[in-house]
């Protein structure tokens, strides 16, 4: 690489990455390229208007408003794009959010029937029975009452 | 005599196409409506947004002049609509003064002070 490629020519140019306008380029960068095309333009009006006067002139003049009205169109359509992505962005970042929320309330309805299931099955106050703590009535079928661990039922005395 | 009479009468008289008068007309008012909104957002969004609310709204031309005059309080963004209507109308009238013929340019005084 040649001594001073690096060098920027423009200030807008020499600024670090993170400083750079998020959306299409900065408002110096803008006002400098319409002015251009500006010039460009009227040089474009100039030059029609020595070959074919009034009327060829005014061609030119409708040629480049149009050129520059089209071209706002398209900046304008690329910031909305640019919008909607970063809106999308947002909502996704947001729907991760409510889809872990989603995913822990399932999994906290699924192990609620589990234990309801267990509970009806006898399986959950084996397993309070191993921990050594006292079940929860609303674990336990409704006919059955909460009992001691380690405590033997009156029908197995 | 309006200044939409005035352009009709100019593209008339420069032997404009028939078929892309309207486009004229209507591309210059896109274009002076364009700059404007751009350079008046430079100085107060508010106005900006006022401007463009009434055009998708469809306002008319009564209407568009109350929300300038009312948006033309603000003396920056009257700075800003003056400057660019002078901008964009000079530009229309020097590629007259450049590039009409001496008869062309009679013709439109004539037309204007009728």
């Amino acid at each position: 690489m040649a001594e001073g490629a690096e060098t920027p020519d423009r200030p807008e140019d020499a600024r670090p990455q993170s400083q750079q306008p998020e959306f299409g380029p900065s408002d110096a960068q803008r006002a400098t390229r319409e002015d251009l095309k500006g010039k460009v333009d009227d040089n474009k009006v100039e030059a029609a208007g020595h070959k074919g006067g009034l009327r060829a002139a005014l061609l030119a003049r409708l040629e480049s408003w149009e050129g520059t009205l089209d071209q706002e169109r398209k900046q304008l359509f690329a910031q909305r794009v640019e919008r909607a992505r970063a809106v999308d962005a947002d909502r996704d970042s947001f729907k991760g959010v409510l889809n872990s929320w989603i995913q822990l309330w399932d999994v906290s309805q699924a192990l609620h029937s589990d234990l309801a299931r267990a509970a009806k099955t006898g399986i959950i106050k084996a397993g309070i029975n191993i921990l050594g703590g006292q079940p929860k009535r609303e674990w336990l079928p409704a006919e059955e009452e909460p009992q001691a661990i380690g405590s033997e039922s009156p029908a197995s005395k | 005599m309006n200044f939409d009479q005035i352009l009709t009468k100019v593209l008339e008289i420069a032997e404009f196409p028939r078929e892309k008068r309207q486009e004229f007309v209507t591309t210059f008012y896109e274009y002076l409506y364009m700059r404007m909104v751009s350079e008046i957002r430079e100085v107060d969004e508010e106005s900006a947004d006022r401007v463009m609310e009434a055009n998708a709204e469809g306002a008319d031309a009564k209407k568009l002049k109350q929300i300038f005059e009312e948006i033309s309080q603000n003396p920056k963004v009257k700075s800003k609509i003056d400057e660019i209507t002078d901008e964009v109308i000079s530009k229309l009238v020097d590629d007259v003064a450049k590039f009409a013929t001496e008869e062309q340019k009679q013709k439109i005084l004539t037309a204007i002070s009728t």
